[in-house]
C-alpha cells in the first residue's frame, strides 16, 4: 500500500473570501488508498463547509487517473458552491499528468501559498 | 533489460512495479520526465488488468523490456473481470472521456499521450494484452 498523509486545518485569509480550508498531501494517491482518503475529503466538506479549499502539492510525488476524476469532483463541488479549489507546489510529473487531462484549464495553479490566498 | 512478472491480481502489488520500471528507465538513459511518464503508463496498464480483467484469485502477467532506444511494456490478464474483447477495449479507447465522469481519463487519455504506440490484442486463452511503447526522446 502506497503510503499517503492528508490533512486539513483552516487557511487564514481575508474574511470576505469566506472560509477556506487548506488540505495537504504527502506521498502517492494511487488505487491502495485513493478511496478512503477521498471520504475523508468528503466528511471535511460536509463539516466544515468551507467556501473554497487549497491544496499544497508539495508533498504530493504520484497520483494516478481516478484520483484525478476525484480532484475534478472536489473542483465541481467547490465550484457548485460558489467557492474556488487551488492548487500550490505542483511537483512537475504531477503538473505533466494534471495537464493531459485538462485539470491546469479548470483549477488554478500557482507557486506559493501566499498566490493561491491573493488568487482565492 | 527484460522482465516477466507474474503477481497476484492486488492493487498493493503495483506501486513496485512503478518503482521498477522508472529505474529500469534511468538505468538506460531516459530523461527523468519520460520515467516518470512510464510509471504513470505501468501503473494505469496494470490497475485496468486488475480491475476489469481480473478476480481476487487472478495473475497479471507484466513484461518489460528496456533498451537504450525504447522500453516496452505489455500488461496481460486473464479475463476473469467483465470479458471485454480486444476490439471493446479499442473502440472505448477511441471515445472522448465524459468531464464529469471520475473515471476514463487513465490509459484513454494519460497513456495514450504519454506512450508512441499503444496497441491491444486478445490472448489465446482469454484475457488481454495492452502493450506501450514509449521511444527515448
Amino acid at each position: 500500500m502506497s503510503t499517503i498523509s492528508l490533512t486539513f486545518s483552516e487557511l487564514q485569509v481575508d474574511p470576505g473570501k469566506g472560509k477556506t480550508m487548506l488540505a495537504i498531501f504527502n506521498g502517492q494517491l494511487d488505487e491502495t488508498n485513493i478511496e478512503g482518503e477521498a471520504q475523508k475529503f468528503y466528511q471535511m466538506l460536509e463539516i466544515e463547509k468551507p467556501k473554497n479549499c487549497v491544496f499544497d502539492f508539495t508533498g504530493l510525488v504520484y497520483l494516478n487517473s481516478k484520483s484525478i476524476g476525484y480532484i475534478a469532483d472536489w473542483q465541481g463541488k467547490v465550484a457548485g458552491g460558489g467557492g474556488k479549489l487551488i492548487i500550490f507546489g505542483v511537483q512537475k510529473n504531477i503538473f505533466d499528468i494534471l495537464d493531459v487531462v485538462g485539470l491546469t484549464k479548470i483549477i488554478d495553479l500557482v507557486e506559493h501559498v501566499d498566490e493561491a490566498k491573493e488568487a482565492l | 533489460m527484460n522482465y516477466r512478472i507474474s503477481f497476484p491480481a492486488d492493487f498493493k502489488n503495483i506501486p513496485p512495479l512503478r518503482d521498477l520500471v522508472v529505474h529500469a528507465a534511468r538505468l538506460q538513459g531516459f530523461s527523468e520526465h519520460q520515467a516518470e511518464q512510464l510509471r504513470s503508463v505501468v501503473d494505469e496498464l496494470c490497475n485496468n488488468a486488475i480491475e476489469f480483467g481480473s478476480q481476487p484469485t487472478s495473475e497479471v502477467i507484466l513484461e518489460l523490456h528496456v533498451n537504450e532506444n525504447a522500453v516496452k511494456i505489455a500488461c496481460h490478464d486473464q479475463g476473469h473481470g467483465n470479458k471485454l474483447k480486444a476490439e471493446d477495449i479499442l473502440s472505448q479507447l477511441n471515445k472522448t472521456p465524459d468531464p464529469n465522469d471520475k473515471r476514463g481519463r487513465g490509459v484513454r487519455v494519460i497513456v495514450k499521450s504519454f506512450v508512441d504506440e499503444l496497441s491491444v490484442s486478445d490472448n489465446p486463452h482469454g484475457g488481454i494484452t495492452v502493450t506501450a511503447i514509449m521511444k527515448k526522446k
